[in-house]
């Protein structure tokens, strides 16, 4: 009640100013000719316990937020693989959460047959990312494969960044809890076909210091993966993709593997998606 | 004019103030108002001017729904209107303005460009605490100055919310430039998506919004033009760079909608005059984050002020806004509809407005011109042989960079550190800027085009990435201040283009004294990682910069990322080294271009703590922001 009076009398008085009878409200607020009041003293400008990056009291939140946290989950292949006699699908994603200089990463990847389900390869990994430099961050942590069994655990250090063109790199090195060392190069392209339409080449190294008997795998590059990919982003963050990939193995492990294992070439559709 | 018909006219203008949006009808209760829809046809905007008079305005702050066409989204009004309401003020008297927080959250209104106690002044955390929920805060301060203003939250991404409105400073005494009407024009750049989400999408993907950029058919059009080997060329050294030449705007058309005075396009604002009346156009670009490029194709506009100042009438047929300046323009229209054409800088979209003599009368809407591109000028690479890419009339300053060897692949690191002013206060100053194999600069004779004392030594720096910090890619080498030249996408156009060059004060500015000292600032960014800094140092790694009360200093701001940044001072007004001699402009907000090295006087006369930030919403937020305190020498840092 006392409120909207407040307001009544607001309007009444501006509606008397506007229409120019307000003369002695405007008497009382002639132009000033000496210097003007409104400048604060010099002696409220630092307070007793002052914020070293506003100078302001210390207990004032911060005017920005440059330190928040920001998070994405990206599924970047969830994908099936057809070849003459076989059919696969693939996962490959990848989570952080973190601000400019730490995250954490979170990293899956795995196949399986496409018929019976069967896994035949299923990998987590959890990394402290630091950035490094404008392009390329560093990352060490855990790499445990559920899959092929026994399951394994790995510890890793990775390089991940932009390298000049824009390919996008992941560099990593494995080291097993048995002393075995392993490490992986990944090379993604997106080029742009229209605003929509994006083929990616892609390509995977994967190498060993020494033979693995389990794992088959031998000293040396192992296997590679070649794939290209035709999206569309019928979303900026969803985007369907055909397109075709070479899986190949190389020197030793090829001599390890089955003569039908030993290189592959698939039909691939899926689809990469973000949020 | 005599005082009887002086009177009559503000009797006059108080009656369509009852109708429109102003000071007056922001008193009146809710209940008599839905939002800007009182508005009679054709005032939206209008400035009532009046008697001069102490005012005193309560601005109620809620969540309130923002209807576009049939779409609609939460937003923040003041007194239920989005964009906020007009506050008129006048010089000499007193302004008493009341921030009533109906939120659930703090909130804010920071006064753009007024000058008052700093304790007014409205930014969380550097003036106030902040307006906390169902509180108010009173800024009480008398009004000493003149021009177009506006104000808006500083809280979290309110500003982009709606939370933006025109001010308008009276003068004491009677208008020089007293038109027939007078309108302010707020553009702005709306979304209906959460900003916090436009955020997170530009640290995952910095290019979210780009929908321009270089395709497989680019590739062989430039090579259809230019010839294989510039094109390789051309694209080796953006390659190796990781940048495209097609960023214009970080956020786009994808996600805003530009408004004119709160209209879309769809249905455009439209603002009456009467035949062979002058009319007074107040632009303010309340945008978070897009520049403007203004014209009304058949009108020569007459720019009278810039940032609130005076500056010397310069007629001109287009000019460019940055976000958070305003350009006030005198017009003379024939009796016909005429177009307010408001074409974003990226030109994926456009703000209209329709000035007519009878309403629902329109004038054809230009289409929009094909997007600019970053060119060798906003690396200062114009040394390159690119052929025919576009120079964007650089003065290269004697400075040249022999082409090949630009971006960053040999880094001899020669150290220019030497050869920087110290910049004061500033941890990583006198960086380390990695100079590439052949690069030859002499010393750059743009001090000379400052009033010359304490002249820092030209020095280019380098392409490349061989900054200290990886929030820190220093791309171009700077040289020129770009103050001579069009803004982006306005060069070579067959009609007159606004240039910082152009504007002069009309009367010399007060503080004539020389700088004591040069502090120099580098803008500072990674776009890939969405990072934006002063001289590689985000916010909340800072430290003040402290002014002694009373000094005079020159700052020297360096552009090393490759886009504009609007750099505002809060509490007082730069005067932009622009040759104008004596008559330096007054500016609030400064656009730096890229590559540009741009001077500026400040006199600290006004004691506190102020903000000083890039004006992109998303590039303060993300630290391009510091506080500046101007304070007494026992205070102030070593």
């Amino acid at each position: 009640m006392r409120e909207s009076i407040g307001r009544w009398t607001c309007l009444v008085v501006s509606l008397a100013m506007a229409l120019g009878v307000g003369t002695q409200a405007q008497a009382q607020s002639a132009p000033r000719t000496q210097p003007l009041p409104g400048k604060a003293s010099l002696d409220e400008v630092v307070p007793a316990h002052a914020d070293p990056r506003s100078g302001s009291p210390a207990h004032w939140a911060p005017p920005v937020d440059d330190k928040a946290a920001y998070h994405t989950v990206r599924l970047d292949r969830l994908e099936y693989q057809g070849t003459g006699d076989s059919e696969a699908y693939v996962w490959d994603a990848e989570a952080w959460w973190g601000n400019d200089r730490h995250k954490l990463w979170l990293k899956t990847e795995g196949e399986g047959d496409w018929r019976t389900g069967e896994r035949d390869h299923a990998e987590v990994q959890a990394l402290y990312n630091r950035m490094w430099d404008d392009f390329w961050d560093l990352q060490v942590g855990l790499r445990h494969d559920i899959d092929p069994h026994p399951s394994r655990s790995y510890g890793v250090f990775g390089l991940q960044g932009l390298a000049p063109y824009g390919i996008d790199t992941e560099a990593s090195l494995f080291v097993s809890e048995r002393g075995d060392t392993s490490a992986r190069l990944e090379l993604e392209y997106e080029w742009l076909i229209t605003q929509r339409w994006v083929l990616s080449p892609r390509l995977e190294v994967n190498a060993s210091a020494q033979r693995v008997d389990e794992l088959e795998i031998g000293q040396g590059i192992t296997t590679s993966e070649t794939g290209l990919r035709l999206g569309y982003d019928v979303t900026r963050q969803v985007s369907p993709y055909v397109g075709i990939s070479w899986q190949n193995t190389y020197g030793e492990t090829r001599r390890m593997r089955d003569r039908d294992e030993a290189d592959r070439f698939a039909v691939v559709a899926g689809i990469s998606a973000w949020y | 004019m005599d005082k009887a018909f002086q009177q009559r006219r503000a009797l006059l203008k108080a009656l369509a103030a009852l109708g429109a949006f102003g000071a007056v009808s922001a008193m009146m209760p809710a209940a008599a108002r839905g939002a800007t829809a009182s508005v009679a046809p054709g005032h939206l905007g209008r400035v009532q001017g009046g008697r001069p008079r102490d005012v005193v305005f309560d601005a109620h702050i809620r969540k309130d729904t923002f209807r576009l066409g049939d779409r609609s989204g939460s937003a923040y009004s003041v007194n239920h209107a989005i964009p906020s309401p007009l506050i008129e003020l006048w010089e000499g008297h007193t302004a008493r303005l009341r921030v009533h927080n109906h939120l659930d959250q703090p909130t804010s209104l920071h006064w753009h460009g007024l000058l008052l106690p700093f304790q007014m002044d409205g930014v969380p955390g550097v003036a106030f605490e902040g307006v906390a929920p169902n509180t108010t805060f009173e800024a009480h301060f008398p009004v000493r100055q003149t021009g177009t203003y506006w104000y808006h939250s500083h809280s979290g991404m309110q500003e982009q919310k709606g939370l933006i409105g025109p001010l308008v400073v009276h003068p004491a005494g009677p208008d020089p430039y007293a038109a027939d009407r007078d309108f302010v024009i707020v553009l702005n750049d709306w979304t209906f998506e959460d900003p916090h989400r436009i955020m997170a999408k530009l640290k995952v993907q910095s290019d979210y919004y780009n929908l321009d950029e270089r395709t497989v058919g680019d590739f062989f059009d430039d090579v259809a033009t230019k010839g294989w080997s510039t094109t390789l060329e051309e694209r080796r050294m953006w390659g190796e760079m990781r940048m495209t030449p097609r960023d214009i705007a970080d956020v786009t058309a994808m996600t805003y909608d530009y408004l004119l005075n709160g209209h879309a396009p769809a249905s455009p604002w439209e603002g009456l005059f009467a035949p062979g009346e002058t009319v007074r156009l107040r632009f303010i670009n309340a945008s978070a984050m897009t520049y403007f490029n203004i014209r009304i194709p058949g009108l020569a506009m007459t720019v009278i002020e810039a940032d609130g100042q005076p500056v010397s009438p310069v007629e001109t047929d287009e000019f460019q806004i940055a976000v958070a300046e305003t350009f006030d323009v005198l017009i003379t229209p024939d009796a016909r509809p005429y177009t307010l054409m408001c074409e974003s800088m990226d030109r994926t979209g456009f703000a209209v407005g329709t000035l007519t003599p009878r309403l629902g009368a329109r004038a054809p809407v230009p289409a929009l011109r094909p997007p600019p591109r970053r060119t060798m000028a906003d690396m200062n690479m114009a040394g390159m042989d690119m052929g025919d890419m576009d120079m964007g009339g650089m003065d290269m300053n004697g400075a040249a960079m022999s082409g090949h060897d630009m971006a960053g692949k040999s880094m001899s690191g020669k150290s220019m550190s030497g050869k920087n002013v110290p910049s004061e206060s500033h941890a990583s100053s006198g960086h380390a800027m990695a100079g590439h194999g052949s690069m030859a600069h002499g010393a750059h004779d743009g001090r000379d085009k400052h009033s010359g004392e304490s002249g820092h030594e030209g020095h280019a720096m380098a392409a490349g990435h061989g900054s200290e910090s990886p929030g820190d890619i220093r791309v171009p080498a700077t040289m020129d201040n770009r103050l001579d030249e069009p803004g982006t996408g306005l060069e070579g156009l067959d009609h007159r283009v606004l240039r910082y060059s152009e504007l002069r004060r009309p009367v010399p500015i007060k503080d004539q004294r020389v700088p004591s000292r040069t502090i120099e600032l580098h803008l500072t960014g990674n776009m890939t990682r969405y990072m934006w800094s002063f001289d590689g140092v985000a916010y909340s790694d800072s430290t003040p910069i402290d002014l002694v009360y009373g000094e005079r200093v020159r700052l020297v701001l360096v552009n090393n990322t490759m886009m504009e940044h609007p750099i505002h001072l809060h509490g007082m007004f730069m005067a932009l080294e622009n040759d104008q001699g004596a008559h330096l402009p007054l500016k609030h907000t400064i656009s730096v271009r890229p590559a540009a090295r741009v001077s500026l006087l400040i006199t600290a006369d006004e004691p506190g703590r102020w903000a000083f930030h890039c004006h992109l919403l998303y590039h303060m937020d993300m630290g391009m922001f510091r506080v500046v305190r101007v304070l007494d020498k026992e205070s102030a840092h070593a």
